[in-house]
């Protein structure tokens, strides 16, 4: 029957002993089914034309099989070809077009348009032209300015009640390349070799395609503080116990760790090449903070030890109000913003903009979200407010000024949603909070309490997902919606990857 | 006007061009004659405008010795359906080989259009497309390949472009190990 369902039935079966027996180099053993290891296979050649192949080899563990002997089959007239094999092209297609006349420069194209690291990465061990192609230093620099965000694998959540860490894949690249099963952390802690307790160390940072666990901070914390941590690169399943970070007397672990870059002068970041930093403050001395820096550059057995990071007086890192893949953003009382970049390792101040809001009221929530360019903003809400405010940086990163990109009125984005109520941004009697939870740029959650209880309020009744640049708002199920309040550690793919040289 | 399809018909195309000064006559390597939009190809291929700039258009038919009569009817035929589609400033503008603005994905009619190509006819019209100095449809016809790329192992693509695997057992080894993430099996 045409197509559209029906059945099938058999037209012609074709003998091939009988089809290619009269060919030069046929052997009898090639389809007499005697046991003998032999290959046989069929490539569509063009309309009504197939080309068998035979291999006496068993095939490799990639299953690559050479044909040792082929003819193209004209299905109709049952006419037979020899095939020359050595000419090495046309056993699987006709012999005109070829994809290796192309040029290196527009194969580069074709590889820039494959997107994702991950389709580039099986195109590249294909033959050991591709391979050159794809090793270059300047095509895998040019190929992650265009796909920098196909980099993005998904995110790590940590586990609730005990549960160890999840990774959802990306939603952005869907079907997704990577099976999210090789970024499982089970490594740590399933088998003999438990590394990692998954109830005592959570997910912390993550940068690049590493994971940075540590021991969840005490609230307070202890004058004396030794921070455990343990850093993993899930897709290799490889990780680096890091040796205690003890505070310094008299100062309180503040803030992180956080991953950095390595310093090598190549840059970039994988386990032989990181840094760690801890900020540390002194109760006594207001706004005295102190830094550790641990760097890992040296062989992954070698030993690294953690070292004082100087932190001038005048650099305030009171409350951390978030990262992105570039900066650590911290707020420093009044307008002060802090920023550790990632790949420096250097602290920079800028300002935010004079407000007739006190930016150091008790309560007044700061974050740091990531727009749709992929540049930072500052978000910030007062408590009994109903409006949050967006602050763009006005400089490129290194310092300057922050300033006023807009004004969200919760009220109005939020109206429309299931179980609004109007007292929510009203009246100051709810209280709402912004969490930066999703891995998608300028998604940000906010949720809304209306029972505070004398630790202050800390369990949302009610949340809301909204896209800071379309306003669109979207109601989280409560019930399902567990990961939608956590924060979300995205983790990239390997970049660059590792592509030994072998042409 | 109705595209020659590369029968021989060299006095009626002459014919036709004498007649209409809008076009221009490019000949294949094995002597076949097209007839394309002059606009359109001074528009697409920066190749064909250098040559129409420069006056070194035959009227008798443009030699084009490194393109077959099968991939230069492509490219004639894509031109038409481009002279009929949009203007074309911003595709141009926007060609991933020149900076690195987000490529721009096909429209509908180019997607039929390469789609509708054997693989062999579709690796001529890159190498024409390129040839020429035709951005577009080099990025049109280089995303397609792309497209066939994606979502497979190294063996299928080999399989799929004809590829010989020129690496040693070992060195497949080696390297299905540095890259074991990217390679599992469904």
């Amino acid at each position: 029957m045409a197509r559209g369902g029906g059945e099938w039935e058999l037209e012609t079966a074709i003998e091939l002993s009988a089809v290619a027996s009269g060919l030069p180099g046929h052997l009898p053993s090639y389809f007499s089914g005697d046991g003998e290891l032999q290959d046989v296979w069929i490539n569509v050649t063009d309309v009504a034309v197939v080309t068998v192949s035979v291999s006496s080899l068993t095939s490799t563990s990639w299953g690559f099989t050479d044909p040792s002997w082929a003819f193209r089959l004209d299905l109709e007239t049952l006419e037979t070809e020899l095939v020359d094999i050595d000419d090495g092209v046309s056993v699987k297609g006709k012999t005109m077009g070829d994809i290796q006349g192309i040029p290196d420069d527009v194969l580069e194209l074709i590889f820039l348009l494959l997107a994702s690291p991950a389709h580039l990465i099986r195109a590249a061990p294909t033959c050991k032209r591709w391979h050159g192609i794809v090793a270059g230093a300047r095509f895998l620099s040019r190929f992650l300015s265009l796909n920098r965000r196909h980099l993005v694998a998904g995110s790590y959540y940590n586990g609730r009640q005990q549960e160890p860490p999840a990774f959802v894949a990306s939603s952005s690249s869907s079907p997704p390349v990577v099976d999210g099963r090789r970024f499982s952390l089970d490594f740590l802690w399933s088998g003999d070799n438990v590394v990692v307790d998954p109830q005592s160390l959570r997910i912390v940072d993550t940068y690049g395609g590493l994971v940075l666990l540590s021991m969840e901070p005490y609230d307070p914390p202890n004058p004396i503080c030794h921070v455990h941590m343990v850093v993993c690169e899930p897709l290799t399943r490889r990780y680096k116990v890091i040796p205690p970070m003890v505070t310094c007397s008299g100062y309180y672990h503040r803030s992180g760790p956080f991953l950095l870059d390595g310093d090598r002068a190549a840059g970039g970041i994988d386990l032989s090449n990181f840094r760690l930093m801890c900020v540390a403050c002194h109760p006594d001395r207001r706004g005295s903070y102190r830094g550790s820096m641990f760097t890992a550059s040296c062989d992954l057995d070698g030993s690294c030890s953690w070292h004082v990071y100087a932190i001038d007086d005048g650099q305030s890192l009171r409350s951390l109000m978030g990262r992105t893949r570039a900066s650590v953003y911290w707020h420093g009382g009044g307008r002060a913003v802090t920023a550790l970049d990632r790949s420096t390792a250097e602290l920079s101040s800028s300002e935010l903009p004079e407000s007739a809001e006190e930016w150091d009221e008790q309560g007044t929530e700061v974050k740091v979200a990531v727009g749709r360019d992929g540049e930072p903003r500052i978000l910030a809400i007062a408590p009994g407010c109903s409006v949050v405010r967006v602050f763009a940086a006005a400089m490129a990163r290194g310092g300057g000024e922050w300033e006023l990109e807009k004004r969200i009125e919760l009220s109005a984005v939020a109206s429309g949603l299931p179980g609004y109520l109007p007292s929510y941004f009203d009246d100051g009697e709810a209280v709402a909070w912004i969490d930066v939870t999703a891995d998608a740029a300028a998604m940000v959650t906010v949720s809304v309490c209306s029972v505070t209880t004398s630790w202050g309020c800390m369990d949302s009744s009610w949340s809301f997902r909204l896209e800071l640049e379309s306003l669109e708002a979207e109601l989280v199920d409560m019930d399902s919606g567990v990961l939608e309040l956590d924060v979300a550690f995205p983790c990239e793919l390997p970049w660059p990857p590792v592509l030994h040289a072998r042409t | 006007m109705e595209v020659d399809k590369g029968k021989g018909e060299a006095e009626e195309t002459r014919k036709v061009a004498e007649a209409d000064r809008d076009t221009v006559t490019l000949k294949s390597s094995d002597g076949k004659l097209f007839e394309v939009s002059k606009e359109a190809a001074a528009r697409l291929s920066t190749v064909l405008a250098g040559m129409i700039a420069g006056g070194s258009i035959d009227d008798n038919g443009t030699d084009l010795k490194q393109i077959g009569s099968e991939a230069l009817e492509n490219v004639v035929d894509y031109c038409n359906k481009h002279a009929n589609s949009i203007p074309s400033a911003a595709l141009i503008s926007s060609s991933i080989s020149f900076n690195t603005a987000p490529f721009k994905e096909p429209e509908e009619w180019e997607r039929k259009f390469v789609d509708r190509l054997s693989h062999d006819a579709l690796f001529d019209l890159v190498e024409a497309a390129n040839f020429l100095g035709m951005e577009r449809l080099l990025d049109v016809t280089c995303h397609k390949i792309s497209e066939m790329m994606k979502g497979k192992s190294p063996d299928q693509i080999r399989e799929v472009f004809n590829i010989k695997n020129d690496y040693t057992k070992e060195e497949l080894e080696e390297i299905r190990q540095e890259l074991a993430w990217a390679f599992y099996d469904d």
